[in-house]
């Protein structure tokens, strides 16, 4: 008396092709093309096959089947009809990322048809390899329902394995992910501290500035003084302020504007500036160096390149959003897409702090840059700071 | 028989920063009190102008100057304004704050170089290498003699090489000028993340925007970082590490799916190898 055996089936449920988070610097997932998919496929029919048979094996063994034969035949016809309807319903639980709310219905609902459409077949399959059986004197009925719940069982059990192994996995992977991004952004932090460092003994810079005081010690010994007491409160607060977490929009501009005074001092007449700063912003807390490089950039690139130079405004705006926005607006030779800086060190700035902003804020802050008229460039920040006051 | 008194000797400067030109000049007239400044320049196009006009026998030039830079103006004037060689171009010596590149360059040669803030001793040498070398010029002329060059050819040919380094490399493309509702806006390459042919402008998609630019495909191709972006199809250009995976679409062809934008795009067959699995 051959016991129908159930069977189960199971695929691989959530399909190995979603989205796999790589680490943004990792290269990109080379994805399977036609031989391997037809390789992966063909792999987990073999693996459905054998899985069916382990089942009707384990069935002869714990006694539920008499015969190998017939169990085997039965366990593939109900497993195999099982991994089918679950290995098609498999795209809509990866696309919901293996949300449990979508993968049990629809992973419950291709095991039930799959155990219907497999005792369908297991009853064909029966009478046509075995035609003696099932044995006498046992009630088809129940032998019937028996096997269907034998199946779901078998069915419900693999698929929760494959697909308990898969979120597992994906969990590892995005952990895997969301430590790296957690490095990258210290790594973009301490990149960026450097950066400003660097920009700061700039050799051009530094020797320039002190081929100036030199110049000036003779001729005019208090502007030297004056330039050098300058030169070395920007230097200092540039080193502690890389260093700092955060600072106010105040400090951050009277650090730039130790850095205006000396190149005032180097240009001439050919470097206007000014500030136009609200009073209650400067109170603002933000993170060091962001306003800084954008002025640094407008000198570097617009007005030290123009024999004639230019002018540099700076504003600071609360935006109707709620936002802080700060615009560096120069009126120098202008960043024209083909015009890169001669040394290649240079330009990398703004790019640095773009990213030096979407780690710390996110999507929330913006670096933008347009023309400005008639001539230069103007950079705008944008940052999601609260006004304390409200 | 006395040779008739030498007319002074004469200079043009040329330095973009003032107190550095006037410090030049100081320095100069303590260093050489009979030298005479000719021409005080701000800028590299004046500087050549004024070399021209003035046809100096020495000049001081700074490298990194708006306009033409020290360089370009050291090969410039070994020739007169309709390209012809001089016969007697000025004696070139290079003013310069760093620059390490140019200043490698000239280590081994004969050309004279001085760095900011300029040193009295250096600059003192200096004097003395161009008055003897002046003096040179001097006795060749009376003796009927061919002057010998101000920069020898191995100078100019590596003044040239520098300028042409400088100039052939194309400039790497760092910013795209975009047409953004009433304004130009500069968007950082280093954003881009897919460029896309539309007619002859270029889609241009950021994570969170787009834009559209003015640029042949094929342009853009030669001048973006190759190891950067690839080329996945005739019209469409992704930033290699924003291909999040690929698929196979119902065409059978392979679809580029990206980390920060939903729209997927396709590969054509030619540029299939790089996404292939070995």
């Amino acid at each position: 008396m051959s016991t129908p055996m159930p069977a189960p089936n199971a695929t691989s449920t959530v399909p190995s092709d979603t989205p796999t988070n790589a680490p943004p610097d990792a290269p990109p997932t080379a994805s399977p093309d036609a031989t391997s998919t037809v390789r992966r496929a063909a792999l987990i029919v073999l693996a459905t096959l054998a899985l069916n048979t382990l089942i009707a094996a384990m069935l002869v063994a714990v006694g539920i089947s008499t015969a190998f034969g017939p169990a085997f035949v039965q366990s593939q016809a109900i497993g195999l009809p099982i991994a089918a309807a679950c290995w098609s319903v498999a795209p809509w639980v990866a696309r919901a990322e293996g949300d449990v709310r979508v993968a049990v219905p629809l992973f419950g609902a291709a095991i039930v048809a799959g155990v219907l459409v497999g005792l369908a077949l297991a009853g064909w399959a029966s009478g046509v390899f075995f035609p003696g059986a099932p044995a006498p004197g046992v009630d088809p009925g129940r032998v019937t329902v028996r096997t269907a719940i034998l199946s779901i069982a078998c069915g419900v059990l693999v698929t929760l394995a494959f697909y308990g192994r898969e979120r597992l996995r994906h969990a590892r992977l995005r952990a895997d992910a969301e430590g790296w991004r957690a490095v990258a952004a210290e790594r973009s932090a301490a990149q960026a501290q450097l950066q400003a460092l660097r920009a700061q003994v700039e050799p051009h810079f530094l020797f320039n500035t002190l081929a100036g005081v030199s110049a000036l010690i003779e001729r005019d010994p208090p502007a030297a003084r004056a330039m050098l007491d300058e030169f070395a409160r920007h230097l200092r607060a540039t080193l502690r302020h890389a260093r700092a977490e955060t600072t106010t929009l105040g400090e951050e501009l009277d650090v730039t504007a130790s850095l205006l005074g000396v190149m005032q001092r180097r240009l001439g007449e050919r470097l206007q500036w000014r500030f136009d700063v609200p009073e209650p912003l400067r109170a603002l807390r933000l993170p060091p160096m962001l306003v800084q490089p954008l002025v640094e950039n407008a000198v570097k690139h617009g007005i030290e390149p123009l024999a004639v130079g230019g002018a540099i405004e700076v504003r600071a705006r609360r935006e109707a959003d709620g936002r802080l926005s700060v615009e560096v607006a120069d009126t120098g030779r202008g960043l024209a897409e083909d015009t890169a800086p001669r040394d290649p060190g240079g330009g990398t700035g703004l790019a640095n702090l773009a990213q030096r902003l979407r780690a710390i804020y996110g999507p929330d802050a913006r670096l933008a840059l347009r023309e400005n008229r008639p001539r230069g460039t103007v950079a705008r920040l944008v940052l999601p700071i609260p006004d304390p006051a409200r | 028989m006395t040779a008739p008194p030498a007319p002074p000797p004469r200079a043009v400067i040329a330095d973009d920063e003032p107190l550095l030109r006037d410090a030049l000049a100081g320095a100069l007239a303590r260093a050489w009190p009979e030298l005479e400044i000719v021409g005080a320049c701000a800028d590299g196009d004046s500087a050549i102008a004024a070399i021209r006009r003035e046809r100096p026998d020495v000049a001081f030039l700074d490298i990194r100057m708006p306009g033409r830079d020290g360089l370009t103006v050291a090969a410039e004037s070994a020739r007169a304004g309709d390209g012809a060689p001089l016969d007697e171009p000025p004696l070139i010596v290079f003013v310069t704050a760093y620059d390490a590149h140019a200043l490698e360059a000239f280590e081994r040669d004969a050309v004279d170089y001085l760095v900011k803030p300029l040193e009295t001793a250096r600059l003192e040498r200096a004097v003395g290498r161009l008055r003897a070398r002046l003096a040179e010029r001097a006795a060749a002329r009376a003796a009927g003699a061919a002057a010998p060059a101000a920069l020898d050819a191995g100078v100019l040919q590596r003044i040239a090489g520098l300028l042409a380094a400088r100039e052939a490399a194309p400039a790497p493309l760092r910013w795209l000028r975009a047409s953004l509702r009433d304004e130009v806006r500069l968007i950082p390459i280093d954003e881009v993340v897919v460029f896309e042919a539309a007619d002859k402008y270029l889609r241009v998609l950021t994570r969170d925007d787009e834009a559209l630019i003015r640029m042949p495909l094929k342009e853009l191709l030669e001048r973006l970082p190759a190891d950067e972006f690839w080329q996945i199809h005739r019209g469409t250009v992704v930033r290699a590490r924003e291909v999040a995976r690929t698929s196979r679409g119902l065409s059978g062809r392979l679809v580029v799916h990206l980390r920060s934008r939903p729209e997927r795009f396709e590969v054509s067959r030619p540029f299939a190898h790089l996404f292939r699995a070995d």
